[in-house]
């Protein structure tokens, strides 16, 4: 019974004093109600490099061809302001980007943006029961 | 009539230096007087080398507190253009026109905006409604504003000065497209903020047009104007509403005494995210509206992230 009593005793003790690794630490990931999917279609008019970030965090990054590219990428369910950044392949040349956000079928932003050789602009993403 | 000596003493000065002058420019250039650093800035860019002008509220002073003086009144009544905010934000306005007399053309920048009703249009914000049901006054926080501003100026200046219009409306074209990409920087750099960290914690409410443009909300220490005193019970509610949001970062005002807001500081954990001009431009870099606008949206931003 000592014994036992020991070994019980020295588990918890061994643990805390082991070296290493750190107790593992509670990941909280963002609750699955705050987020959705939306499904983002993008075109240009030439060829290009396109980035999109939400709240500075690229959430796409694509080469877009004369086809249009899309994507489905999580944003949080109250909305977002997502920047697109595109760059033509040759420098200079005049670029005009589209970009249309969708969820459910439900058409929920678009936007256009010009320039010559790189654009830069803001799709503000509403959340889907306030832009119904 | 709230300041009868006021009044008396404004038209004495006024129609002494209108009658002394005969209400005369005082030289080639068209001579514009400003009760406001900003729309001094916007009088500047758009008439160039042809005006000259009279900043009488300059940076630094507290234009809520701001009351002309003699010497004041005594300058506008020798200017042809007299350009003021308008919306209530210069309480001294009548009897400023009344001291001035028929001379100068006033030019309320206010008249030309789109006001935020602060009871109804401003919804998402969390304004204590202590300023009343009126309009906010602080318009020139929406770069969109601030660009029918310059039109308004521009139109003003073109009537006094129809010799001058070519270089006005070419001054102005340049201007507006600065400010078109001033309007666009804006929103890339708000864009890096996830909508959920967008409380504006500041000392007066003066951001609400800012807010509106990007989706902020406000939650301030005084009301609208910077005379308004908080209650204890609102500095209470204040620091509820700060811990239960999680704001990161509270905002100081150039020329306010941030005392309260380290007081703030020390209650929720949040850290001063900087020094912001609300009711006005600043000095330096922060001297022109461009500045003061990039100056505040980099600030708030870094300090929220």
């Amino acid at each position: 019974m000592v014994a036992i009593g020991i070994v019980l005793l020295g588990v918890p003790v061994w643990s805390v004093t082991q070296p290493g690794e750190a107790p593992p630490v509670l990941q909280v990931s963002p609750a699955v109600d705050t987020v959705m999917d939306i499904d983002l279609i993008i075109e240009s008019s030439v060829p290009c490099r396109v980035e999109i970030k939400n709240a500075d965090v690229s959430i796409v990054s694509t080469q877009l061809e004369s086809a249009p590219s899309e994507a489905t990428v999580p944003i949080p369910k109250h909305g977002a302001d997502l920047v697109i950044r595109a760059i033509a392949n040759q420098p200079g040349q005049r670029l005009a980007v589209r970009v249309r956000a969708g969820h459910d079928g439900s058409q929920l932003a678009e936007a256009s943006f010009w320039g010559d050789g790189e654009v830069a602009g803001v799709l503000m993403v509403a959340d889907p029961t306030e832009a119904r | 009539m709230k300041h009868p000596v006021f009044v008396a003493i404004f038209c004495v000065v006024g129609l002494c230096s209108v009658f002394a002058e005969g209400g005369a420019v005082g030289s080639e250039k068209l001579v514009v007087a400003s009760l406001s650093t900003v729309l001094s800035d916007f009088a500047r860019q758009v008439g160039g080398e042809r005006v000259e002008v009279v900043e009488v509220v300059k940076a630094g002073d507290d234009p809520h507190l701001f009351e002309p003086g003699p010497g004041d009144v005594k300058t506008i009544s020798k200017a042809k253009i007299v350009l003021a905010n308008g919306l209530g934000f210069e309480g001294y306005l009548d009897k400023l026109k009344a001291g001035v007399g028929k001379g100068p053309v006033f030019v309320i920048a206010g008249d030309a905006v789109k006001p935020l009703m602060m009871a109804h249009d401003h919804e998402h914000h969390d304004h204590d409604h202590d300023h009343g049901d009126g309009a906010d006054p602080h318009w020139w926080h929406s770069v969109s504003n601030a660009k029918l501003a310059v039109r308004e100026v521009r139109d003003a200046f073109i009537k006094a000065d129809p010799a001058g219009a070519a270089t006005y409306q070419a001054n102005t074209q340049t201007y507006l497209r600065a400010l078109e990409e001033l309007e666009q920087a804006c929103k890339l750099e708000v864009a890096k903020l996830p909508k959920s960290q967008r409380v504006l914690v500041t000392s007066h409410d003066a951001l609400g047009y800012f807010a509106n443009d990007h989706g902020f909300t406000v939650l301030a220490v005084q009301g609208v104007s910077t005379s308004d005193q908080p209650s204890s019970k609102k500095i209470k509610d204040l620091i509820d509403k700060i811990k239960a949001l999680g704001v990161k970062a509270i905002f100081a005002e150039n020329i306010e005494n941030p005392k309260v807001l380290e007081e703030l500081t020390r209650e929720t954990g949040a850290v001063m995210g900087g020094v912001l001009y609300a009711d006005g431009l600043g000095e330096g870099q922060e001297g022109t509206y461009e500045g003061m606008v990039r100056h505040n949206v980099t600030t708030i931003v870094r300090a929220l992230k």
